[in-house]
């Protein structure tokens, strides 16, 4: 994924949640959000079909 | 000798050596004594309720509750914020050993929330490796693998999210149990990844180690997480020969993934046991299907749950939190909810297409880290050329494995130099296999706990 995106989403989401991120962080947490990036690539690659829901239901 | 001056040589030895190795963060000393002094005298008294574990020492993971203590979860945060609350009752899982004899003698160290492999906790110092101080222990159970490595209890509770009972059980040479996922309570334990904890034993020993997962089962009212599924005791499967034990189980070693991630070291712990294994029963090859996109999986769920949890947290004692995980925190905290809930579909279909090797086999082997503890303060490790971030990637053989739910032990290979161990993985609620092949191992001379010279 493109840094950019991550740190625009970084700069907009964190004051959103109220976190902190600033000078001394950013470039940290915007390290750690591209590997999710690049994970969450991984997983949308992942074949899955409607049924793949993590559902809870009663079995008795 | 009575169970007193047990406790009493127990205590004075942990005093002495853990200067060395830093794995205690607190001792419980009036209530171990107390408790000792119980045993003897319902022993004169002939009423006793006997049992294998009691008088036997043990410690926990300081996330878990301890009446009377305030619960750290390795955070300084725990025991600053405003009016602190000690706990006021024990975990289920340390009322349930107490009940069956067992003597609590103290709380470990962690790596903070749990979010680590190393326990290079700032707040309380590193726990250093028992069979080289510059070493790690492992996490974030690392306190827990270096009391039971250097031999001061024989047995510790841990956690397991992502590999946290088997990385330090395998760095520090003892034996380490991730239950099911749902077979243990986690009543009273500070979570970390709620749909991936769990809890559960390390030990010197594999009868040790069965005795304190059996004591711990059952239904637990205080998690909401613990399947309702009666005890079902493992120490009864264990038998006296290695035959025995192996008798009637199809058994496996992993290969692809689990190969190409771990060093020729983890590989040859690997060959050592399944070679040990050969001369008695046969041993196969099978591949985990999807080990990679199983991590990943286990990733993206660990960073988000793990960031929401702490979420108000970060808001208000970010700059007291550990420095080695809380930014991984707050981006979890980041992360589109999109990404999380995918986790979450394809998690199921990995747990449904795990689920089908075991149709085939009761019993898969496989490394536990990809190789021997790094030193203290390391940032990366080398796996076959390549280079990764240490604190991320010590669970990679782990986080597939817990990630599908299923049971494994770890078990140490008796071999020179630094430990390592492999992964004795078995199809869900199947522990006893998993307990009876490492018990063969074991008897075979090939797993054993070996405390170091120094403090033997």
């Amino acid at each position: 994924m493109d840094r950019t995106l991550v740190e625009h989403w970084v700069d907009a989401a964190a004051p959103m949640l109220g976190l902190p991120v600033d000078e001394r962080n950013r470039g940290a947490v915007i390290a750690n959000l591209e590997t999710l990036a690049s994970v969450a690539e991984q997983l949308e690659a992942f074949e899955l079909v409607p049924a793949d829901e993590p559902l809870t239901v009663f079995r008795r | 000798m009575s169970v007193l001056a047990s406790i009493e040589a127990c205590l004075a030895r942990i005093e002495r050596v853990d200067r060395s190795i830093n794995a205690f963060t607190a001792i419980v000393r009036d209530r171990a004594l107390a408790r000792a002094a119980a045993i003897d005298a319902a022993r004169a008294t002939g009423t006793a309720a006997g049992g294998e574990l009691e008088g036997v020492p043990f410690a926990v993971k300081n996330l878990f509750d301890i009446e009377g203590l305030v619960t750290l979860a390795g955070s300084r945060i725990e025991a600053e914020r405003a009016n602190p609350l000690p706990a006021s009752a024990d975990a289920t899982a340390v009322a349930r050993l107490e009940a069956a004899g067992a003597i609590l003698v103290g709380a470990l160290n962690m790596d903070e929330y749990a979010y680590g492999f190393t326990t290079e906790n700032t707040h309380r110092g590193p726990t250093r490796n028992p069979h080289d101080l510059t070493r790690m222990a492992g996490g974030s159970s690392g306190g827990s693998g270096a009391a039971v490595g250097a031999g001061l209890v024989p047995f510790a509770l841990g956690t397991d999210t992502n590999g946290s009972i088997r990385v330090p059980a395998s760095l520090c040479g003892t034996f380490g149990l991730r239950p099911t996922f749902g077979r243990l309570g986690r009543g009273g334990a500070f979570p970390f990844v709620f749909s991936i904890d769990t809890i559960g034993p390390l030990a010197r020993s594999v009868r040790e180690l069965a005795l304190a997962y059996d004591a711990m089962q059952g239904p637990d009212a205080h998690d909401p997480g613990c399947a309702q599924r009666a005890a079902e005791p493992s120490v009864g499967a264990l038998r006296a020969d290695a035959a025995g034990n192996l008798a009637g189980l199809r058994i496996a070693r992993l290969g692809g993934y689990f190969e190409e991630m771990a060093t020729p070291e983890g590989v040859a712990a690997l060959d050592v046991a399944c070679s040990a294994l050969s001369g008695l029963t046969s041993v196969g090859r099978a591949d985990w299907p999807d080990a990679a996109i199983g991590r990943a999986a286990a990733f993206m769920i660990t960073a988000v749950e793990g960031g929401a949890l702490h979420l108000d947290d970060l808001r208000r004692y970010y700059d007291i939190m550990e420095p080695h995980s809380r930014d991984r925190f707050l981006a979890g905290a980041l992360a589109p909810a999109a990404w999380v809930h995918r986790a979450h579909r394809v998690r199921r279909r990995y747990i449904e297409r795990v689920d089908t090797l075991f149709a085939d086999h009761d019993i898969l082997l496989a490394p536990v880290v990809p190789g021997v503890s790094p030193t203290i303060g390391d940032d990366w490790i080398e796996i076959r050329g390549r280079r990764f971030p240490s604190r991320a990637s010590m669970g990679l053989l782990t986080q597939p494995v817990s990630c599908a739910g299923v049971p494994v032990v770890a078990a140490p290979i008796a071999r020179e130099g630094l430990p390592i161990g492999i992964q004795v993985i078995a199809a869900p609620w199947c522990e006893a296999n998993a307990l009876r092949v490492a018990m063969a191992l074991e008897q075979l001379g090939v797993a054993r706990v070996s405390v170091p010279t120094a403090f033997a």
